[in-house]
């Protein structure tokens, strides 16, 4: 469905400027639904059959699902375009760890406190899993009860329940329904019984087929019995993977392009990956699939490594650069910084205003020890590397940036120090200032020892008060 | 978070955005209540009910006591006072008894499915699907152009064999639409003088009894071993000692080492500069006199350059040219359009619209790179040519090379972050890539392998079988 426009949306609001949300005008709520920035529901006035065709009219073409109880829910889908460039993506992958009831204790607790207390901190932004996913290995309903049972006890983030029998299904749902688990997985052979459990304990539904007319066959019987809380699950194959990408191309395409049957997030589990005998490569194996996957439309995850750090770090990582907001720019406000304690005589450091090489090179200078000033250029939130490659860092920005803070008056010495990158255009820097100019290291680790190595004339310690 | 008590229960609401909406829509007090950086001032508890038939479906499940209260509340329009109320910190808590959650879970996201849950029906068979992939295949109007790295001697070179890129009828792997036409090829980085190169990325430096040492000290030992450890297709030489900042080695310097490298090894070679805006074009003019015939691939022209004269060179001699724009398609297009206007075919022209590292901007490089080929493909013809991603640019970053235990190894780190990059820019369209570590390059090459051809897929579906395994 094309997206409807502001104007458009105004027409479907009460038009009242009732002063009882938050916005001021029903317009201004208009635009803010466009942006996702306000619910429908959040409109005071609007009722019953309005509210519900303004919810239908807004209801993206990737639909939105969203797993578990509103405390500690997570939202896949909801997705309106193929090319982040185009608006933007916006429900980051949900990526949950695997849990088989055929673990021993010692290890799902371990997996478990994981989910619970790894976190990776980037821009001042802390990337987390989401949950885990709970799967009946053992075939045995009273093993699967005790591992669910164990899991809501112990973590309250969202939960998958994994297995196609739909007696084990549904003794886990028993345990777990206030969780509002996602149901994992109806096939064609068991679609009406886990319809009904789905209905009974109003949980969204997972379905799985490697076909792509099986899947659009199963959706559409469950859109048909008016039920679209479905997440799909075309199957993933690290040995096939063009097949596998190609799966994923056409649903989100379909999707965008109206083809309601498949107008749902999708899902895979990487968990299978272990039968391959990757050896000493599986974690890493496993990292750039799930990074093939976060690139290519894929919403949720079932990931079955976490012991290897790196295979964590690098797919949140990459899912937080995918899904950010290409209209933003991490950026930090071009000024300058002081480091410790400076005074007129410490060093005058420049770099970047991408927000990232801010933060990375202020935290290698404290804990370097050392006092200055470090002048950030506006490079239009480009890395160093980048900028200086696109000219949007070169000498004349630099001068134009230390004369509008008056750097001048500042520190009496007449001493520049540049990131090491930089140092390809250092001359050009000396004849547009007439600064001296010090070339730095390349990587901002080195800032300390370089200081104290190469810098002359004091201030460069940090003095405690 | 959520502590359960026999008829209470607990909500704890944090200081997240999309709480927010949910502490306005469900709570409204006498008390001022600080959330985090933002204040809410309210008179009355409110709660509201989705619809009717919710209602209804709530009263329906719910025990004597709870219904009792729920039917007072729902004439009451809806309002509800909390009573036991109070703040904490940043945290915001509230006693509720549980039915209350309940109506608020019916109110909050779950609300759609609880409207679905009530009036869904219910299913007697599978209704039949069938799949039209013509219906969503996008017309493209433009073939992006084929470039040949290489030239045998029959066609005037010295090569044993040529690589072809380029030539995409699609988006890259939209096998729905087209398959690809030709793979893309990494070309494995050699570097004129050692130094630069992390040591975790030395440390798989080894073949026989040589040492990392031994290979990075001459350039085409460097090359043999990139052909003989990594197979790689082709080769990068990177001219950094000719910048003037580095070593200052001279053109007659370049052409050496380019010659020598073209004796070391048989296959197509890529000729990157300093990046120095005087000397390169000075390297990439001489060199394509020198070689000539030899379809090198000059790596690269930015827009600071005076190419004119690289340009007659390469068209007189047979030579590739790349150029560089920083993630500006724009930009791209317009230093494309000079390069074509002074006379270089398409088919011998190459673009790098900048790859950045996996938590560096990598998400500017895919928007980046996907915008040119989307353009190339609908029409922009300066677009639609082959792209260059200089994957190795990644190293930068600390997180590839920086040893830290609670990041992981960094011996296998490094190359996931360097391959994982390169995987982002083949699924945007790269044609070539410009790679450095070893493991690196062997995971990148399992991935384009495994993604070039459209197989067939397996008989016996076993992919379930994660489930149980």
């Amino acid at each position: 469905m094309a997206r409807l426009s502001a104007l458009q949306l105004y027409k479907l609001l009460p038009k009242t400027n009732c002063g009882k949300c938050p916005e001021k005008t029903c317009m201004a709520f208009a635009m803010k639904l466009m942006e996702r920035g306000v619910k429908p529901e959040d409109c005071a006035e609007l009722k019953g059959e309005k509210l519900k065709n303004l919810k239908e009219v807004i209801t993206p073409p990737v639909r939105d699902v969203v797993i578990g109880n509103p405390e500690h829910a997570i939202t896949v889908g909801g997705e309106e375009v193929i090319y982040r460039h185009d608006l933007r993506f916006f429900n980051p992958t949900g990526m949950l760890l695997d849990l088989s009831d055929t673990m021993s204790e010692e290890e799902i607790k371990l997996r478990i406190e994981f989910v619970k207390k790894y976190q990776y901190e980037r821009i001042g932004k802390f990337l987390k899993l989401d949950g885990v996913s709970v799967r009946c290995a053992s075939n045995d309903k009273e093993k699967f009860s005790n591992i669910v049972k164990f899991a809501v006890e112990n973590i309250d983030k969202p939960i998958i329940l994994c297995t196609t029998n739909p007696e084990i299904m549904k003794a886990g749902l028993e345990i777990a329904k206030e969780r509002r688990p996602l149901i994992y997985t109806a096939i064609p052979e068991n679609l009406k019984e886990m319809f009904e459990l789905a209905k009974k304990y109003n949980c969204p539904l997972a379905i799985h087929s490697e076909n792509l007319d099986e899947i659009g066959s199963m959706t559409k019987t469950l859109m048909n019995a008016r039920w679209t809380d479905i997440v799909i699950d075309p199957g993933f194959d690290f040995e096939n993977l063009s097949s596998t990408l190609n799966k994923f191309e056409i649903l989100r395409i379909a999707a965008i392009k109206n083809i309601k049957e498949f107008s749902f997030p999708i899902m895979v589990s990487t968990v299978g990956m272990k039968n391959l005998n990757l050896g000493e490569l599986a974690a890493v194996s496993e990292a750039l699939s799930v990074s093939l996957c976060l690139d290519r439309f894929v919403s949720l995850l079932v990931l079955s490594h976490f012991s290897e750090i790196y295979n964590v770090m690098e797919t949140l990582t990459l899912r937080m650069n995918i899904y950010a907001d290409p209209k933003v720019n991490p950026t930090t406000e071009p000024k300058v910084y002081p480091i410790g304690t400076p005074d007129e005589n410490s060093p005058l450091l420049i770099t970047s205003n991408f927000a990232l090489t801010y933060f990375g090179v202020a935290g290698d200078i404290e804990s370097g020890k050392v006092s200055c000033y470090l002048l950030v250029i506006d490079t239009e939130g480009l890395a160093v590397l980048v900028s200086l490659a696109g000219g949007k860092l070169n000498a004349s920005k630099i001068k134009e940036a230390m004369d509008a803070n008056q750097v001048e008056k500042l520190v009496k010495h007449r001493k520049l120090v540049i990131p090491g990158y930089v140092g390809r255009i250092k001359g050009a820097i000396e004849d547009e200032t007439k600064w001296e100019v010090l070339v730095g290291p390349q990587d901002s680790g080195g800032i300390g020892d370089f200081l104290r190595k190469n810098w002359t004339g004091g201030g460069l310690d940090v003095k405690t008060k | 978070m959520a502590e359960k008590k026999d008829t209470e229960i607990e909500i704890t609401l944090l200081g997240l955005e999309e709480n927010k909406n949910i502490l306005e829509k469900i709570l409204k007090s006498n008390a001022k209540i600080k959330f985090k950086n933002f204040r809410l001032f309210a008179d009355n508890v409110e709660i509201l009910f989705p619809s009717l038939s919710a209602k209804k479906m709530l009263l329906e499940n719910s025990g004597s006591n709870e219904k009792a209260i729920l039917e007072k509340l729902m004439k009451g329009g809806g309002a509800i006072t909390i009573d036991n109320f109070e703040t904490s910190g940043e945290e915001l808590e509230i006693t509720v008894p549980s039915f209350v959650q309940q109506i608020i879970t019916a109110g909050l996201g779950g609300g759609m499915s609880m409207q679905t849950a009530e009036s869904a029906g219910v299913i007697e068979k599978l209704l039949e699907f069938k799949f039209d992939a013509a219906k969503i295949a996008d017309n493209r109007k433009t073939e992006i152009a084929e470039v040949t790295l290489g030239a045998t001697k029959t066609e005037g070179g010295s090569r044993d064999s040529v690589v072809k890129i380029g030539g995409e009828k699609t988006m890259p792997f939209y096998f729905f639409e087209n398959p690809p036409v030709n793979k893309s090829v990494i070309s494995n980085d050699v570097f004129d003088i050692p130094g630069g190169v992390p040591k975790v990325v030395r440390e798989r430096f080894k073949i026989g009894d040589k040492t990392d040492k031994e290979i990075m000290a001459d350039p085409g030992e460097w090359a043999k071993f990139r052909v003989e450890k990594s197979h790689a297709k082709v080769v990068t030489i990177h001219l950094i000692s000719t910048d003037p900042n580095v070593k200052d080695a001279s053109v007659q310097d370049a052409m050496k080492t380019i010659a020598h490298i073209l004796q070391s090894v048989k296959v197509p070679i890529v000729v990157g500069g300093s990046g120095n805006p005087v000397k390169d074009p000075l390297i990439f003019k001489e060199a394509a006199e020198m070689f000539a015939g030899e379809r090198l691939l000059f790596s690269t022209i930015s827009g600071d350059m005076e190419y004119e004269d690289v340009v007659k060179a390469c068209v007189k001699h047979n030579q590739n040219l790349g150029t560089l724009v920083s993630m500006n398609p724009d930009d791209m297009r317009r230093l494309n359009s000079g390069i074509l206007k002074a006379g270089l075919p398409k088919n011998q022209l190459a673009m790098d619209p900048f790859t950045a590292g996996v938590g560096y901007g990598i998400e500017y490089s895919i928007s980046s790179l996907e915008r040119c080929r989307l353009a190339g493909l609908n029409g922009e013809d300066s677009l639609a040519v082959p792209i260059i991603s200089a994957t190795s640019n990644m190293w930068a970053a600390k997180e590839a090379w920086k040893k830290n235990p609670e990041w992981g190894p960094r011996e296998i780190r490094g190359p996931l972050y360097e391959a994982a990059t390169g995987a982002m820019a083949l699924l945007c369209g790269a044609n070539i890539f410009y790679s450095l570590d070893v493991l690196g390059i062997e995971l990148l090459n399992k991935i384009i392998d495994s993604l070039y051809e459209l197989k067939e897929e397996k008989k016996e579906k076993d992919y379930l079988s994660w489930i149980t395994s």
